[in-house]
């Protein structure tokens, strides 16, 4: 049988998580940011203004007052996060046992690893332009050669995917190229070849000669099963039926979906 | 802190106003004319002809016999029904004429205290319906009174703040009310249950049918037939209860010593008897002066018309722990009561509520599905629970999908379910 967590208050003004863009209203939103966005979290995480945010806006005085003493005694960041959110109470014993393994495999992780799981966090938020900055950060870097097999030509892929999303279409079709060239699977090379469909561009010769012609045949019906899907969503999506509308009511429709549009590529590319 | 201490009694025939004076032992009584009765106006206003001027009370009867004047009456009848009046072409709402009404009523009061402020004011009705009520507050708020400054009880509430501001061997077993009026014979019983804390105040009403029209006392043999049938509801109602007060109010109460005396006699045996015309009117204002205390002066819970006779609680859990969140109270008032109260889901799809009602130890569960909010993961929905009531019995539960702030945003969809509290 399940119960309802009686809800602490929520603020007129949010806390606004900048990298994210994200703004949290309550404490047990802030719980659930922490808990599912830990890579994102790092020393800045827990600063005055959370604090004071804690205090006077989520008008909890007694967990700001314990919050703040961890702040100002320095002590370590894991601590202060499990102190917000034990005394919370949005997540079980048994949750909070969880997370801190979580921590600790965290910390356990080579700092290429860490940087990627933030860059996968901002990617699924869909703050693309931070993302691609993130990943780009990876590979600029040296080679490390402690990361798993296949780690360099994952971050490329996601690259690719933040690049397409930004309409950077040269930029995409380089990531993967050298996602490619890192790990030579033919699923990039699908995805590449995905792509240039897409972008109606030539294929690079030089990565497709010795692709059989049967292969390219199933590439092709499956990017068109692709297409059919995406007709199909788009169909019944925010889209759906603007065109069928009166001319009045159509122009303010497509003004309203523009208007949507342009903030979701506002967010998309805000650093 | 200033102001006007006022308690109004607002009936479909007559209205009297009650004011607390200091170092009066009851409340005043405020006179509108020097008839004979002068403590009572009828609840009607009157327009004069081709004039936007309203008038009520003598006045207002000589404009209308000598044919300067359109009488309006029975004012609470057509706000209950949301009637209108089309005087002269012109079409009056209920609301607008009790407005004027109550404006003309209480000019007199600040007239005599000179004052306009009002520290706190209680009408008190003979039966709280929503669409009065709401016309009553929608008056209160065109007079420009605060709105936390107006109450609204029913006669039933303003009889059990009269009796317990008595001496207490008064209401030491059951204390009665006969009020005998235009619109009928009414009963009221007052019990205290004092065995359990909070002690319990009870009382009931009962419109009794043997109510007889007042025009029967002007003649002798209808002062018989109507001290009989007094004697008759006398007896059968207080038959083997143990009675410590009686009390008689209404129109019809008027010179009841002149032709109930057989009634008189037989309520007069071993029990205090007491004619109390303005009796609403100062139990009226017996609730203002309360609603104006820091802490109330009556410490029991109330049960009687115009106040909820169950709780309504749901079980939640805060700080890691289970409690009983009372959402709406007994003995509350159900007009006033509105309660908001937002949780999480945490592996719910239903709402159980709790309505226990008074005396009861375990109450029945009321479930209210959700399916109709959208799927999300657990502990993801945060739903916002609304309580309002419509009467003292009927519940009205809104509850109102909120998401889950940005993570997971509000789809606003809301289920609505009335509830009938048995």
């Amino acid at each position: 049988m399940g119960q309802y967590l009686l809800c602490q208050k929520t603020a007129q003004m949010p806390y606004e998580i900048e990298e994210m863009g994200l703004h949290i209203y309550s404490a047990e939103e802030l719980c659930y940011y922490i808990y599912h966005n830990l890579p994102m979290i790092d020393d800045s995480f827990i600063n005055e203004a959370l604090i004071e945010f804690i205090r006077k806006d989520l008008d909890m005085p007694v967990l700001a007052e314990k919050v703040s003493r961890c702040f100002q005694s320095s002590a370590d960041l894991d601590s202060t996060l499990l102190v917000l959110l034990r005394n919370v109470g949005y997540y079980t014993e048994e949750e909070i046992t969880e997370f801190q393994e979580m921590m600790i495999r965290l910390h356990r992780k080579n700092p290429l690893e860490r940087t990627k799981d933030r860059a996968d966090l901002l990617f699924s938020y869909r703050k693309y332009q931070n993302a691609v900055k993130a990943y780009g950060a990876i590979v600029s870097q040296g080679r490390d050669l402690r990361v798993k097999a296949g780690f360099y030509s994952e971050v490329l892929q996601h690259m690719a995917v933040c690049c397409l999303h930004l309409y950077m279409y040269p930029e995409t079709l380089d990531c993967l190229k050298a996602a490619y060239e890192e790990n030579k699977d033919r699923r990039i090379l699908q995805q590449i070849y995905d792509f240039c469909v897409l972008t109606r561009q030539a294929l690079p010769k030089d990565l497709f000669l010795d692709i059989e012609d049967e292969v390219l045949i199933n590439w092709q019906k499956d990017y068109c099963e692709a297409q059919d899907i995406s007709m199909q969503e788009m169909e019944h999506g925010s889209t759906a039926g603007i065109f069928s509308l009166e001319p009045e009511e159509r122009e303010a429709a497509l003004e309203e979906f523009l208007k949507k549009e342009k903030k979701l590529y506002r967010e998309m590319t805000a650093e | 802190m200033e102001g006007l201490i006022l308690g109004y009694d607002l009936c479909n025939d007559y209205c009297r106003i009650s004011c607390y004076e200091p170092g009066q032992l009851e409340p005043v009584d405020l006179a509108f004319s020097e008839e004979e009765n002068p403590y009572v106006v009828q609840t009607a206003i009157c327009k004069k002809r081709n004039k936007e001027e309203w008038l009520l009370g003598e006045e207002a009867y000589k404009l209308v016999l000598t044919g300067e004047g359109i009488l309006v009456d029975k004012l609470i009848r057509l706000a209950g029904k949301e009637g209108t009046a089309t005087i002269e072409n012109k079409c009056y709402s209920a609301k607008e004429m009790l407005t004027t009404f109550l404006s003309l009523t209480l000019k007199q009061t600040y007239h005599k205290y000179g004052t306009r402020e009002i520290r706190m004011l209680v009408i008190t009705v003979q039966t709280m319906n929503l669409q009065l009520l709401d016309t009553l507050v929608g008056c209160t708020d065109a007079l420009n009174i605060p709105r936390e400054k107006v109450h609204i009880i029913s006669h039933t509430e303003s009889f059990m703040y009269y009796v317990t501001s008595q001496k207490k061997d008064l209401w030491a077993h059951q204390a009665v009310l006969f009020d005998l009026n235009s619109e009928g014979l009414h009963y009221y019983e007052l019990g205290m249950t004092r065995g359990i804390q909070p002690n319990v105040a009870r009382v009931e009403h009962e419109p009794l049918e043997e109510g007889f029209s007042l025009d029967i006392l002007e003649h002798p043999s209808g002062r018989k037939l109507a001290d009989s049938i007094m004697l008759s509801c006398g007896e059968r109602m207080m038959q083997k209860k143990l009675i410590s007060s009686v009390y008689l109010t209404g129109k019809g109460m008027d010179r009841c010593q002149d032709w109930a005396s057989d009634f008189l006699k037989m309520a007069c045996n071993k029990r205090r008897v007491f004619l109390c015309q303005n009796l609403f009117a100062k139990g009226a204002v017996y609730a203002a002066c309360d609603y104006v205390r820091e802490k109330t002066a009556y410490p029991y819970v109330g049960l009687c018309e115009g106040r909820i006779q169950s709780n309504v609680s749901m079980e939640v859990m805060h700080e890691g722990k289970k409690k009983k969140l009372v959402l709406a109270a007994e003995g509350g008032n159900w007009y006033e009561t509105k309660s908001m109260v937002d949780v999480i889901l945490d592996d719910m799809d239903s709402l159980f509520l709790t309505v226990t009602k008074h005396g009861e130890k375990e109450g029945r569960m009321v479930e209210i599905p959700l399916h109709e909010f959208p799927k999300r993961p657990n502990r993801t929905t945060r739903i916002s629970v609304i309580l309002t009531f419509t009467s003292e019995r009927d519940v009205t539960v809104r509850v109102v999908d909120r998401g889950f702030g940005e993570f997971f945003p509000s789809e606003n969809a809301m289920i609505k379910r009335e509830i009938h509290l048995a």
